[in-house]
């Protein structure tokens, strides 16, 4: 399993880094968050020095329906000459879909990349919804209008309710695993209703059915390429999925829209820790007073030394790059992702029998819905 | 078949037809083998399907039925059943509508009666059949029509090297976008023991795809490899099958033929999943794996 760097503000040579120790194989840039031109160098610059790193950009097309509220924040995204307002009724429209791929298309051939994530809508909903149905249109029309030689990936956005209705995510991919012109692969994101519900994504109907996609997309040979999956990205991978993606502020490693209007200010996030062991970042003063009681909370990799003092935040997101990386490496079979979802429960049993408190965010409430999310998975795509 | 033609009657409508013996009945069709001008050909009557209720109804059927065997004689592949001489026809025996039309007469076995005499393929046969269905349902699928009863009853092994595994009997196949086989909408065509889950939802025929033959063609591979239908048990109520066939998994297989290569039984495996999206649809690229399996 290949892991990305999720792309947003402040770059800076976090990528570079990460691309030189092989510990991220490629970036997934986000206009959004850098000026058209700056983004253009910097791919240049990384294809350059790093030859063999996939680039990518997510088009950010998904913007498009909430351009017309006076609250969100584009940010760079309308520098894109493609970019543009539109309704959802002017997208029921194959005509409309086209011109938006094909204006995309044309632009995105200026930027070296090394495939194309096709622009498409976000369902914010459901399957069965028009949203769905012009997301659905985006996907078949993709290969239809692209006429370049990189691979081409369509995008498939959706929010985390939707995969929830199971009738219906099952009819939706029947739909998109038989398609007259298919893409090469999928670009996915399950967006969830806040960056920091943690429960949103980690719900086993959510995990079981991410990696369920993950599964039936690469059954029928398609590349599936998942954006923010953060620590689900092993799980992904045994499910057949071709790389994960995560970054360095908490809107880089879960998805959602509300990354696109105003927060509510605050200081910035505290520096965490991703313990492999416990498949979840704790703060660093969490660590230090645990490692003692539970040595294998810590990794043992090299950025653990980076950890000591507390680091800044180009290195939290190296040694999380590094952490996850080692975790795909490890997790090569489902009954791996088992067995480490096993050993967090035992850790964080351990640490409760210890009595030192845990912050909310570096509680156990993500290791029960692995459990069923694993299981649930297993069965429904009748695996052995 | 309930309406069967009276041979006599048969035979004096059919006077340059020398009918040898009946080879075949089903819900709706009889198939005799015969001469004409001394070279067999496998004659087929279909009754045509109707609704005491609803006028019209036969009349659109008998259509149907003429709109896809035109299809198939459009059809090229040497795996399917090449239609013969005798021309899509109405004919009237008895007071009875059919309409008529005769198939080249194959050589060889049905898949079904080497499986009642204990036959066990081995792995290039088992590759070969996998192919030749395959290739089958990439000709068939191309015309938009999905066979829908893909069993080892019909499907002959010939005998020939250029043609090994032929598939028969369109009877119950599906045009997508076409009309139903009756007006009743809760009948499920095919065969109970073959039909793919998707099959035994309400409205299906909105949804159904080529995906129901691959399915069909897992289940038959396995059959004719490991000697079980996995749903089909003796005396067992139709009720218990069609539940079977939508809520349990076979055993993998692999563990029914521990010599049959592992890439091989997990793409059979695959090809049975209950939801079409977790089948390989890929037909060209599984063909390509078929090939590659040492």
């Amino acid at each position: 399993m290949k892991l990305f760097a999720q792309i947003g503000h402040g770059l800076g040579d976090k990528v570079a880094q990460g691309l030189a120790e092989n510990i991220i194989d490629g970036a997934i840039f986000s206009p959004k968050d850098l000026q058209y031109s700056t983004m253009r160098s910097r791919i240049l610059d990384l294809r350059d020095q790093y030859p063999n790193a996939e680039v990518l950009i997510d088009p950010q097309f998904y913007l498009s329906l909430y351009a017309g509220s006076p609250l969100i924040n584009l940010g760079k995204a309308d520098e894109w000459s493609s970019f543009k307002i539109y309704r959802k009724s002017d997208l029921e429209l194959m005509e409309t879909i086209d011109t938006v791929l094909n204006e995309y298309f044309n632009e995105i051939s200026a930027m070296n990349v090394t495939g194309v994530i096709a622009p498409s809508i976000y369902i914010s909903q459901s399957f069965d919804s028009r949203e769905a149905v012009i997301a659905k249109n985006f996907i078949r029309r993709a290969r239809k209008v692209y006429s370049g030689g990189l691979p081409l990936y369509a995008s498939l956005i959706v929010c985390r309710e939707a995969l929830q209705d199971q009738r219906e995510f099952e009819e939706f991919l029947n739909d998109i695993t038989l398609l007259t012109h298919p893409p090469d692969g999928f670009y996915v994101i399950i967006g969830s209703r806040a960056t920091e519900a943690r429960s949103d994504i980690y719900h086993a109907d959510v995990i079981a059915n991410w990696m369920m996609l993950n599964h039936s997309l690469k059954v029928n040979d398609f590349k599936v390429i998942n954006g923010y999956s953060d620590i689900l990205t092993p799980f992904l991978g045994v499910a057949g999925g071709y790389a994960g993606a995560t970054g360095w502020w908490s809107n880089l490693r879960t998805f959602s829209m509300d990354r696109f209007f105003p927060s509510g200010g605050g200081r910035p996030p505290i520096i965490r820790y991703l313990s492999k062991i416990l498949l979840n970042r704790i703060t660093v003063s969490e660590k230090d007073a645990i490692k003692k009681f539970i040595p294998e909370i810590i990794n043992g990799l090299p950025h653990d030394a980076d950890y000591n003092p507390e680091p800044n935040r180009n290195a939290e997101v190296l040694q999380s790059w590094e952490a996850l990386k080692s975790l795909c490496n490890e997790a090569d079979t489902l009954k791996k992702c088992i067995e480490l979802v096993e050993s967090a429960r035992n850790a964080y049993a351990r640490w409760d029998e210890i009595g030192l408190p845990l912050d909310s965010k570096s509680d156990d409430s993500h290791v029960e819905p692995m459990v069923e999310g694993l299981r649930l998975y297993k069965e429904r795509s009748q695996l052995s | 078949m309930i309406n069967k033609p009276d041979i006599n009657l048969l035979k004096k409508e059919l006077p340059d037809v020398q009918i040898d013996h009946e080879i075949g009945a089903g819900g709706f069709k009889v198939v005799y083998k015969v001469l004409i001008h001394g070279k067999p050909e496998a004659l087929k009557l279909v009754q045509i399907p109707e609704d005491p209720n609803e006028e019209g109804v036969k009349e659109e059927n008998r259509k149907r039925i003429y709109r896809e065997i035109g299809i198939l004689k459009k059809c090229e592949s040497p795996y399917l059943v090449k239609l013969g001489s005798i021309e899509l026809a109405d004919l009237l025996i008895g007071g009875q509508g059919y309409v008529m039309y005769s198939e080249e007469f194959l050589p060889g076995n049905s898949l079904r009666q080497l499986l009642q005499s204990g036959f066990k393929p081995a792995f290039n046969e088992l590759r070969g059949l996998a192919t030749a269905l395959f290739k089958a349902v990439i000709e068939v699928a191309s015309k938009q029509v999905i066979h829908r009863d893909i069993k080892p009853d019909n499907i002959i092994k010939t005998g020939m090297n250029e043609r090994p595994f032929v598939l028969l009997d369109f009877g119950v196949a599906f045009q997508i976008g076409g009309s139903n086989l009756t007006r009743d909408t809760l009948r499920v065509p095919g065969t109970l023991h073959y039909i793919a889950p998707e099959m035994l939802e309400t409205g299906f025929r909105q949804n159904l795809d080529y995906r129901a033959d691959l399915y069909a063609i897992g289940l038959t591979l396995y059959e004719y490899a490991s000697g079980i239908n996995p749903y089909a048990f003796r005396n067992d109520a139709p009720f218990n099958t069609l539940y079977r066939i939508k809520t349990t998994t076979p055993e993998s297989l692999s563990s029914k033929r521990t010599d049959l290569p592992k890439e091989f039984c997990s793409l059979v495996d695959d090809l049975m999943k209950k939801l079409p999206a977790l089948r390989p649809a890929n037909i060209s690229m599984m063909i390509k794996k078929m090939e590659a399996i040492s």
